[in-house]
């Protein structure tokens, strides 16, 4: 069964816009503003969610859902500012779960309703339940039992206080799968692919979690590469295979400055791969690369030590990619960077934006013990070519 | 019988089902403010391929602009300012930019003109800064030069004067437009100009 | 004389809400916690209007709605809820409601609905 990866994206922009709904009702309710940071769906195996999620503490609220969409979805806070919400609703402290499961119950009849128009189908929604959760105990059931689930998760940020939320929707696969499937338009290419009909976008649904236990293996490998070239033990901290508007990875990077190294591939997928160190964390790597002190933190010679292990991390990356998918994935020479974290990655999402408004990002966060020095490396591959390259595993 | 429904926010379109396929509309402004929530310190961020415009105190601001471009346009007298955060020089002819259009330099400028003259402003009146438009990387090509370059073709082509600007150069930079109608531009050393 | 107001609404925090926004101008004269209650409330109380959740469980206020009309076709009852899909207000409106609010609300737009169904 195919996916049209724009399909996937006008399901991104229907998650979007009911958070930017839920925000409002959220908004309204508190009394606070609440911007929504980013939406997108993310492909993961419970193993990887269970250690996104591990040592978090929630509050949520949950409604299942039937009819236009089947599942559940959940909105979250970090249980430390449940007094703080309270606070905020009128009557909230002497009612406590009460008002906290109604809050929940509007806010996600606000994210629903956007589905239930496009879809032209009511949803309806169980009568909300609060509870309290550890870590990805928090998500829809199904989440972690799952290979590769598609979860839509939106991060909605309250601007002047630290009261965050957060949406997680689980769609039932099976139905979810039809609905992507069903609402594809017939895409027309330019040059046309004529392969069995398949459009040059589609994606094999399964060949998804594929990709996602490559990435992962890809990050894994590029951890080990800093701990050989460094010496410092070295894990990873978060790997997960997101699909989200391109537009909205650089407000992820951030604006605090970073240094580290962007590399351009060609081959299938081509596409860009950013490494991106926080400046004091490119400072501490670099020194604990070089045999001597240097005089500048990231001078010289610290670009050229982040150079070569940019190098030896993005090949770990991505060989593992080119030997499943059975391609030929190279990459250019590294290209220091040392700039406001968010300019660092724009002017690749600017190119790929040239062919894509959404795009699968692995984003992966990679820890060093002894100095605590932290990286993210950012694969934006090219939906196009990540989709032939995929067509082609499912096919073997 | 009366549907009294709350949620006339500013920015909710109001569009039920969209017909046509998978597309779900966003030519809409980020944010349109200047409405009772607004308040006197607001902040209002305009991310990559976006633009907000506000009749009110609000700072608008963006950031990440490497090779991106940022449009600022403000009516002084009628007091409407707005930001556009540009990533490609040419949306005409595109299929996306009907429905991103402020994802590129001409369709973005024209929809931020639109969305001001919609909130009073006087087009024949406004004034631009503009920022970023710099060669990051060795690996893009130059994008940016480029997109400051449409930038000017298409304020000229409507009459929009540029009265200040900070482009170019190879570094990244995040801006910030201020009620009294400045530009300020701050680079990564944290080192901040108004223009 | 006020206008004789049943609640009906799963949640203690809703039905708070609504009882402190009414309260001045009509009376309150019962609040059911689900599709069930605000039936059997209808009838023992024969409220003057109805404010009716829709997501209740054991019977949720859609079918709450189309029962309490069959029996009594001049009842007036606005819907109060989160859910904003267009297909749940044609159900709503099928069912024989006058009004259809979604949440969070100001007082102003309960007072209007009110105004306009009554």
């Amino acid at each position: 069964m195919r996916v049209d990866v724009r399909a996937l994206g006008a399901c991104n922009r229907l998650a979007e816009r009911g958070a930017k709904q839920a925000a409002g009702a959220l908004s309204d309710l508190t009394g606070t503003d609440l911007a929504v940071e980013v939406t997108g769906a993310s492909v993961a195996s419970g193993e990887d969610l269970a250690e996104s999620f591990a040592g978090r503490e929630s509050i949520g609220v949950s409604v299942g859902l039937r009819g236009g969409l089947d599942g559940e979805a959940v909105l979250a806070f970090d249980a430390v500012n449940a007094d703080a919400l309270l606070s905020l609703l009128p009557g909230g402290q002497s009612m406590g779960r009460s008002a906290v499961t109604e809050v929940g119950n509007i806010a996600l009849g606000g994210f629903l309703d956007g589905w239930a128009n496009y879809l032209g189908k009511a949803i309806d929604m169980s009568p909300p339940r609060y509870f309290e959760a550890d870590g990805a105990a928090v998500l829809p059931d199904g989440a972690l039992a799952g290979d590769g689930v598609f979860l839509f998760e939106s991060r909605l940020d309250a601007t002047t206080t630290d009261l965050d939320f957060s949406i997680y929707m689980l769609p039932d696969s099976g139905p979810f799968r039809d609905l992507i499937v069903g609402k594809t338009a017939p895409a027309v290419t330019a040059g046309g692919e004529a392969d069995g009909g398949t459009t040059s976008t589609a994606v094999p649904y399964e060949s998804l979690s594929t990709f996602s236990s490559l990435a992962k293996r890809g990050s894994a490998n590029a951890a080990d590469n800093i701990a050989m070239m460094t010496g410092l033990e070295t894990s990873v901290d978060v790997s997960r295979l997101r699909f989200v508007p391109l537009a909205d990875v650089p407000a992820e990077v951030g604006t605090e400055p970073h240094a580290g190294t962007v590399f351009e591939l060609q081959g299938e997928p081509s596409g860009y791969l950013a490494i991106l160190f926080e400046e004091s964390s490119a400072a501490a790597v670099a020194d604990a690369m070089l045999p001597m002190e240097t005089d500048e933190p990231l001078g010289d010679m610290a670009e050229n030590a982040l150079c070569e292990l940019g190098n030896v991390m993005t090949s770990g990356f991505i060989d593992g990619w080119a030997n499943v998918l059975g391609t030929t994935i190279t990459h250019s020479p590294p290209e220091f960077v040392h700039d406001i974290g968010a300019s660092t990655i724009s002017p690749l999402v600017a190119k790929l934006s040239e062919r894509q408004d959404y795009g699968f990002v692995i984003d992966t966060a990679i820890q060093t013990e002894g100095i605590q020095a932290r990286c993210d490396v950012y694969a934006l591959p090219d939906e196009r070519e990540l989709a032939r390259a995929l067509d082609r595993l499912s096919e073997s | 019988m009366t549907r009294s429904l709350s949620d006339d926010r500013p920015d909710d379109s109001a569009k039920p089902a969209e017909s046509d396929g998978d597309a779900v509309d966003d030519a809409d402004p980020a944010a349109v403010t200047g409405g009772p929530g607004a308040d006197d310190r607001g902040r209002i961020k305009v991310g990559v391929g976006e633009l907000a415009v506000t009749t009110d105190e609000s700072t608008l601001t963006t950031s990440g602009l490497g090779s991106c471009v940022a449009v600022a346009l403000v009516d002084e007298r009628a007091g409407v300012r707005g930001l556009l955060h540009a990533m490609l020089p040419a949306g005409e002819g595109r299929t996306t930019a009907a429905s991103r259009p402020a994802k590129y330099v001409d369709t973005g400028i024209d929809s931020l003109i639109g969305a001001l003259d919609d909130a009073g402003a006087d087009p024949r009146r406004l004034e631009a800064r503009v920022a970023g438009g710099a060669e990051m990387l060795d690996l893009t090509d130059a994008v940016g030069p480029r997109n400051v370059e449409r930038v000017g073709e298409v304020l000229d082509r409507a009459g929009v004067p540029i009265v200040a600007s900070d482009v170019g150069d190879t570094v990244g930079r995040t801006v910030r437009f201020d009620p009294d109608g400045r530009l300020v531009v701050r680079a990564a050393d944290g080192f901040e100009r108004a223009i | 004389m006020a206008t004789r107001v049943l609640i009906a609404d799963d949640s203690e925090f809703m039905r708070n809400l609504l009882r402190e926004i009414l309260e001045g101008e009509f009376e309150i004269v019962g609040e059911a916690e689900n599709g069930v209650e605000a039936v059997n409330m209808y009838e023992e109380h024969g409220p003057d209007l109805v404010m009716m959740d829709i997501v209740m469980p054991i019977r949720d206020g859609i079918e709450a709605t189309t029962e309490i009309l069959e029996e009594n076709p001049d009842a007036t009852v606005i819907m109060c809820t989160s859910v904003g899909q267009e297909e749940k207000m044609k159900a709503a409106i099928k069912a024989g409601a006058e009004g259809y609010i979604t949440k969070p609300f100001q007082k102003p737009n309960v007072l209007d609905a009110i105004g306009s169904a009554v």
